[in-house]
């Protein structure tokens, strides 16, 4: 082959090699639009659904609104009004105390069930109480506050009448301003613990025999078993759950809203019923201030709990 | 890049699975949603209805029958705004649709939502519509006291079809038990607690019957306000004064407070006081009509009814359904011909045998039809009668223009009070102070509209 030859030799040979890069990138290319196209109804949505009225309700707390009339700029006066007012300070509260009653409450009793659920019994014995307790999962939280709301009245209620027939003083369950923030989170823990269990078993089925083998070789008891392997091995079920179940209370409404509508007076009431309270009263500004201030506080909370997890989490490849 | 046997790649089949879902979406857009705009000949009139097992669409279907046969260019749609959460909730979601624009011509506002619309001009009166039209059909049949219903300032806003007041229920069975007759219809209220004393029964300790199971919500106090010779929540003819500190309302508290804790005999909680009475967990109980559709599925006959017992003032409570037209309407004149075709008597006894509420005409009244719908037809006249005598006063409930603040505000200290955590009198400053914090930020204009 000449020089020539070679050299038409290469530049055949790198217009064949400069076609395939052509057409790998314009495949590439292809691929991207297609990736893009594909999404874009999701991105769509989360923007139009989401992140639109996200930044719109964000906008109005700076309004004053009722919906009728054309919005009126008011600067922070709805933040210095939500600041001022007692109430708000009182859900806040209530809304406080769930959070911590009900995720610890939930945890806790979910943890149990599902230990013992994991245990040695037999097979179907298993299949049936992990049924009974998910159950509940299952229906309307509304339908199940409606029920709760007959069973708990203090009066003509079936729980009184049989705390009776045992000698137990009639218990204002959804009447007291004691009682209601109780009766508000057993209801509610009733209602969700199914899920958390049916997590925390699949961790526990997840942990290696050998670990407790192991344990029991070197004497470790049930309780040093069960702190030393079984929460350290579920720390990201229970981050999870504890993240989920936080930002859940934190927005708790269904509930009380049906159980005790707050009462009596706001000893039941959560900052979402408060915030459902003005938009109601078509104070949509307001409402969107304290929309506002409750998305700053689930913000910070969930970013604090992720700082925080680097020290108690322990992932599989940690 | 994989590829199957039959020669398609993963890339290819991602695009058609794009391509095909695309379609998909397109496909599933309503044709009508793509159609061109209709014939400007045609009238579409869009009406508001609460959706509820006792009031919907379907029961107009009638009335829109008859309607579109006399207009044929004319087709009536329905819009639900949801009402399960009380009036409340649908007075919200009816705002939000006029807010986003809907052109809605006309719909449903109960008794508790009129003053709202009237304040914030969403309704028009029917005052030149009425002028130029037939009214005699209407103002001959319904009851006087009732037709004025709707009226402020001097302008008709609504033309009430049907009501509901307020009643006391009270278990014939129970009644029997004790030796008791039915009581006198102009009962007093000391009458009536020695009624609610005598059908209280014991069980040992617990009590197995209640003389008196109530609920407090507005409409459920406003009787016991109005018979005691005051206006209700609020006075003044745009109700702008908060009426909790007068001796008069802080007596009738005083007394839901004592039914409870002083006697006995009334329990502590106040949901679902009908279904009490079918239990026989109560010897009495509070409602309008409304139970009676319960009942009758439930085959529940033991029941009679009784005036509103009073202290002076015989006054009978309502909460009127009336039609306006909506200041949004494009067509408020073919509205208004709605309107007059579903305001005629043979429409409303549809809705009032369909329903639960009480007619407004006195001729569908004393229908049997009607009556028949109660095991005592003669004593269900006593719904009708209650606003038809010229010795009882009918009053609506108390509806000011903020009345979903009136609502909340109740609710908070009521339920605090006959909790035992806060004394009458304090509750009841309480209330007073909050509503007129309320009254005060009032737009100056509003006064002029009542």
């Amino acid at each position: 082959m000449n020089g020539f030859e070679q050299s038409k030799a290469i530049n055949t040979t790198q217009s064949v090699g400069s076609s395939r890069s052509l057409l790998q990138w314009n495949q590439r290319r292809s691929d991207i639009a297609w990736a893009y196209l594909l999404i874009l109804p999701t991105i769509l949505g989360f923007l139009i659904f989401i992140a639109g009225p996200v930044i719109a309700g964000l906008g109005l707390a700076f309004f004053r609104y009722d919906i009728v009339s054309a919005p009126k700029f008011i600067g922070l006066a709805n933040f210095e009004r939500l600041a001022a007012d007692p109430r708000a300070m009182v859900v806040l509260q209530n809304t406080v105390y769930y959070t911590f009653g009900m995720v610890i409450f939930d945890l806790v009793l979910a943890m149990a069930l599902a230990v013992a659920i994991n245990s040695k019994i037999p097979h179907m014995l298993k299949r049936f109480y992990q049924a009974i307790f998910f159950f509940p999962i299952l229906v309307s939280g509304a339908a199940i506050a409606i029920v709760w709301q007959l069973l708990l009245a203090s009066d003509i209620g079936i729980i009184n009448y049989f705390l009776g027939q045992i000698g137990i003083e009639k218990i204002p369950w959804i009447l007291a301003s004691d009682w209601v923030k109780p009766s508000v989170i057993m209801v509610t823990v009733w209602n969700g613990v199914g899920f958390n269990m049916i997590l925390i078993l699949a961790g526990l089925q997840g942990i290696p025999n050998y670990l407790y083998e192991a344990a029991d070789i070197d004497g470790a008891n049930g309780f040093q078993k069960f702190s030393r392997i079984t929460v350290p091995l579920l720390s990201p079920v229970i981050f999870f759950i504890i993240v989920k179940g936080i930002i859940g209370v934190l927005q708790l409404f269904e509930a009380p809203f049906v159980l005790t509508e707050g009462g009596p007076g706001d000893a039941s009431r959560t900052v979402l019923m408060y915030l459902y309270e003005s938009f109601r009263q078509l104070k949509i500004g307001y409402a969107s201030s304290v929309g506002f201030v409750l998305f700053g506080i689930i913000l910070v909370i969930t970013i604090i709990q992720f700082v925080v997890s680097r020290y108690w989490v322990f992932y599989d490849n940690d | 890049m994989s590829k199957n046997k039959q020669g398609i790649s993963r890339r290819d089949f991602l695009k058609s699975t794009g391509i095909a879902s695309s379609a998909m979406l397109l496909a599933s857009i309503p044709a009508t949603a793509l159609a061109q705009s209709p014939d400007q000949e045609n009238i579409e009139i869009v009406y508001v209805v609460p959706e509820s097992t006792t009031s919907s669409s379907k029961l107009f279907d009638p009335v829109v029958e008859r309607f579109t046969a006399e207009h044929p260019n004319v087709s009536v749609r329905f819009v639900a705004a949801d009402n399960s959460g009380g009036w409340g909730a649908y007075f919200d979601s009816l705002v939000v649709l006029l807010a986003s624009g809907e052109p809605i011509d006309m719909g449903k506002i109960p008794s508790e939502g009129h003053r709202l619309a009237v304040a914030r001009d969403l309704i028009v009166p029917f005052d030149p519509y009425m002028d130029v039209s037939d009214m005699s059909f209407y103002f001959d049949d319904v009851a006087p006291q009732l037709a004025e219903q709707v009226k402020f300032a001097g302008l008709t806003y609504g033309l009430p079809y049907d009501f509901n007041n307020m009643v006391i229920w009270l278990n014939t069975k129970a009644l029997e038990e004790v030796g008791l007759d039915a009581p006198p219809e102009d009962w007093s209220f000391e009458d009536f607690l020695t009624y609610a004393q005598a059908l209280t029964t014991k069980d040992g300790d617990n009590v197995s019957r209640y003389g008196f199971s109530f609920w407090t919500g507005p409409f459920g106090v406003c009787p016991w306000l109005f018979n005691n010779g005051i206006e209700g929540f609020m006075g003044g003819d745009a109700l702008e004064i908060p009426l909790m500190n007068d001796p008069a309302f802080v007596e009738v508290y005083q007394m839901l407070y004592d039914f409870i804790y002083t006697h006995g005999v009334s329990p502590r909680t106040d949901s679902n006081v009908t279904a009490t009475l079918e239990s026989g967990t109560a010897g009495m109980t509070m409602a309008g009509r409304w139970p009676v559709v319960g009942y009758l599925d439930a085959e529940f006959e033991d029941y009679t009814i009784q005036y509103w017992p009073n202290n002076g003032a015989r006054v009978t409570e309502v909460g009127t359904g009336a039609w306006p037209i909506f200041s949004a309407s494009q067509n408020p004149d073919m509205a208004w011909q709605f309107e007059l075709a579903a305001l005629n008597q043979e429409s409303v006894k549809h809705f009032v045998l369909a329903g639960a509420n009480i007619p407004a005409y006195k001729s569908v009244a004393e229908d049997p039809d009607y009556l028949n719908t109660h095991p005592d037809p003669e004593n269900a006249r006593i719904f009708f009668d209650s606003i038809n005598r010229d010795d009882i006063q009918v009053k609506t409930v108390s509806s000011p223009p903020e009345f979903n603040e009136l609502d909340s505000i109740q609710a908070r200290w009521t339920s605090l009070i006959l909790a035992d955590e806060i004394s009458v009198e304090e509750g009841l400053a309480s209330f007073q102070e909050e509503m007129e914090a309320v009254v005060a930020s009032r737009p100056a204009e509003w006064a002029d509209k009542f």
